[in-house]
């Protein structure tokens, strides 16, 4: 059996040839190190507001072409792919890999939609790779998410954490659409929100009280998205459809994973929907906008005023007024006996 | 818009009542709504080239500093000269081009006050006392489209009225074509009590222009750089902080000193103006004359100048023995705040009489 190699002509490139994939020196950074530097940048461009991409990266069946091909595929492949990526991005761009295989990418002074183009050309470049086996020709395929640091909402502070759990699920979503795709879930806010939850609580936080459901963890987030989603279907009365039935005193981890996942999802789609929504409302105010719609600012007045019967002045400005009346009525009747305008 | 709609628009003004002062001026155009909004935009309007650079903007007009920015694809205009519309009677084509930007400018103007359409608008506009009744036309018909009932009153009037000093009071309004003398004897001026000179914020970049072109050689510059300069850094005293500018010698940014330049160009306005105020001084009631002189108002744009209010008193010292000048708050705002106080003081009736 011949081993797994590239077959295209990329694959003579003398920089990274001969790159350890892994290893600091010479080729992507381990993955501490990437993490510390990527920390360093991300938080350099919150402090001076330039705009930073995000991608994760994951090749598509790479375990199972391992499997196939022998345990020297995944190296190559992951060889080939670094390359590609070290090829389509600037020097000062961080590249790094993360445990199980995945790459992530940051590039620093990259707007939104030159990330897209980026990761376009990321998705074309590796389909264009060639490797071959035994004679057999094997084509790769790679799965993106994606992130920005300027596309949520500015008024919250954006956490790094969120940057790479919007990454994150973007690359779920497209390894689970059947790879080969960027996604980009700009789940921003409910990421923001799991990662404040998930901060230290101060002293202040009430302790839970005995006796709750799922043990005696009350404050856990599984049990408060249980108790609001009571709130919300007692507040808004709702009688089409069925209470939902109280949950069990203690729920086995397999239960409780499973409802975790199920609230995660649903969260997911709220969050998927807000945002939908949100755009749909800036389109319909930009359209309003152009349509000249604007309803425009209300005046402090409802009915004409006059001079104030307090004003000290009034008689004088009383007088002042009629002039000024009759200096514009003059001017009305002159007018009229001038020619239109061109 | 036909009989029926208008009739259907007019029934719907039962909202609330909008008034505007609106001041209508060479280098900027402002307005204050009764709304709270405050707006104001460089009395510069251009119209795309071509197709190519309507495609390009998206855009039929530009207006103000957006205008300014995008100039090399637009036909500019900037409609008002010498404190009027710009008449060129040997040109007839420029004439109607300058006419039609202004009623543009007027428009604009009054579309950012962000009047509502269930609201009745009356607006005044402090236009120049010496406008042609030609160019008050083109003014008032502009402002019709988009008002109920309009009113123009004099610039330098309208400043003195929004400050409740209408008395004794002596108003110079420094605007970019013209500076405007206002003697304020507690009724309307007449002709008698007012004086136009052209040592304006013009004359001021004009002669910073040619001084620069002396003391700066090799530079490159435009008289809209110029204006650039003096905006930041126009001051009369001779302790002003040094300007240094950057300008381009042969591609190259060169620093130059043009601090002498800058104080040389800002005093040239002083001495007209203090001979106007000294005329206007003069022919007043001599019982009087002291306490106009000590009640001197500077407004306008060009009261922005630093410390120009003390070089006017210097002036006023040697050449009329003394006096007082103050320097309104506003002076972006000062003449629309007093056509918004004007508008608010108009009895109903009038605004019916003149709609």
């Amino acid at each position: 059996m011949s081993p797994f190699r590239r077959a295209d002509d990329l694959a003579q490139r003398q920089d990274v040839a001969g790159a350890d994939f892994g290893a600091t020196e010479g080729g992507l950074f381990s993955p501490e190190e990437v993490r510390r530097l990527m920390r360093i940048e991300f938080e350099r461009a919150q402090r001076y507001k330039y705009p930073l991409a995000c991608f994760l990266i994951s090749v598509d069946r790479l375990e199972r072409l391992q499997d196939l091909y022998g345990i020297e595929t995944k190296e190559t492949i992951l060889r080939a792919i670094s390359e590609l990526l070290r090829a389509e991005t600037r020097a000062s761009d961080l590249l790094g890999t993360l445990l199980d295989d995945r790459l992530l990418v940051m590039i620093p002074h990259a707007p939104r939609s030159g990330a897209d183009a980026l990761a376009k050309r990321l998705l074309d470049g590796a389909r264009k790779l060639r490797f071959e086996s035994d004679g057999r020709s094997v084509r790769i395929t790679l799965s993106m998410g994606g992130s920005h640091n300027q596309t949520h909402k500015p008024t919250q502070k954006l956490f790094y954490e969120t940057l790479l759990s919007v990454a994150e699920s973007g690359l779920d979503v497209a390894v689970q659409g059947g790879g080969d795709r960027y996604v980009h879930t700009e789940l921003y806010d409910w990421f923001q929100r799991k990662a404040e939850r998930e901060l230290p609580r101060g002293a202040s936080t009430p302790s839970p009280a005995p006796g709750a459901l799922f043990g005696a963890d009350q404050s856990s987030p599984l049990h408060q998205a249980y108790v609001e989603g009571m709130r919300i279907f007692a507040a808004h009365g709702e009688r089409a459809h069925p209470a939902p039935a109280p949950l069990p005193a203690s729920l086995s981890s397999e239960q409780e994973g499973e409802y975790r996942r199920q609230i995660d999802n649903l969260e997911r789609r709220i969050e998927k929907l807000n945002h939908m929504l949100a755009k749909t409302e800036e389109d319909l105010a930009r359209m309003a906008h152009m349509r000249s719609l604007d309803p425009g600012v209300a005046s402090i007045y409802r009915e004409v005023q006059g001079l104030s019967p307090e004003d000290e002045a009034r008689a004088l400005k009383k007088e002042l007024m009629l002039k000024i009346f009759e200096a514009n009525m003059e001017l009305k009747q002159a007018v009229s006996q001038q020619p239109p305008a061109s | 818009m036909s009989q029926k709609e208008k009739e259907v628009t007019e029934q719907k003004k039962d909202k609330g009542v909008l008034y505007l002062g609106i001041d209508l001026g060479t280098s900027r155009t402002s307005v204050c709504g009764s709304n709270g909004v405050r707006a104001t935009v460089a009395s510069y309007v251009g119209y795309p080239k071509d197709v190519v650079a309507r495609k390009l903007l998206k855009k039929d007009v530009l207006f103000g500093d957006e205008a300014l920015e995008k100039r090399l694809s637009l036909d500019l205009y900037r409609p008002l000269g010498d404190g009027v519309i710009k008449q060129d009677k040997k040109d007839p084509k420029a004439d109607a081009a300058n006419m039609r930007a202004a009623q543009d400018l007027i428009r604009e103007i009054i579309a950012r006050a962000q009047p509502r359409k269930d609201e009745l608008i009356y607006a005044v506009i402090g236009a120049p006392a010496q406008a042609s009744i030609h160019n008050k036309k083109a003014i008032l018909d502009a402002a019709r489209e988009a008002v109920d009932s309009v009113m123009l009153c004099s610039e330098p009037f309208s400043v003195a009225y929004g400050l409740d000093w209408l008395e004794d009071v002596l108003v110079i309004d420094i605007g970019a074509g013209t500076t405007d003398l206002c003697r304020m004897r507690g009724t309307m001026p007449e002709d008698a009590d007012q004086l136009t000179n052209t040592f304006a914020g013009d004359h001021v970049d004009k002669t910073l222009f040619d001084l620069m072109k002396k003391s700066c050689p090799g530079a490159n510059f435009t008289i809209e750089m110029v204006k650039g300069i003096k905006e930041k850094h126009a001051d009369v005293t001779d302790e002003m902080a040094k300007v240094i500018v950057q300008l381009p010698v042969n591609g190259k940014p060169t620093p130059f000193d043009v601090t002498k330049d800058v104080r040389s160009a800002c005093r040239s306005i002083v001495g007209p103006m203090v001979e106007g105020l000294g005329a206007l001084v003069a022919s007043f009631h001599p019982e009087f004359q002291e306490k106009l002189k000590n009640r001197v108002l500077l407004a306008g744009g060009g009261s922005m100048i630093k410390h120009l209010d003390q070089a006017i008193e210097e002036e006023m010292l040697t050449r009329l023995g003394g006096g007082r000048v103050l320097k309104i708050e506003e002076p972006m705002y000062g003449g629309a705040n007093g056509a918004l106080k004007i508008a608010h003081d108009m009895p109903e009736e009038f605004w019916e009489k003149l709609k």
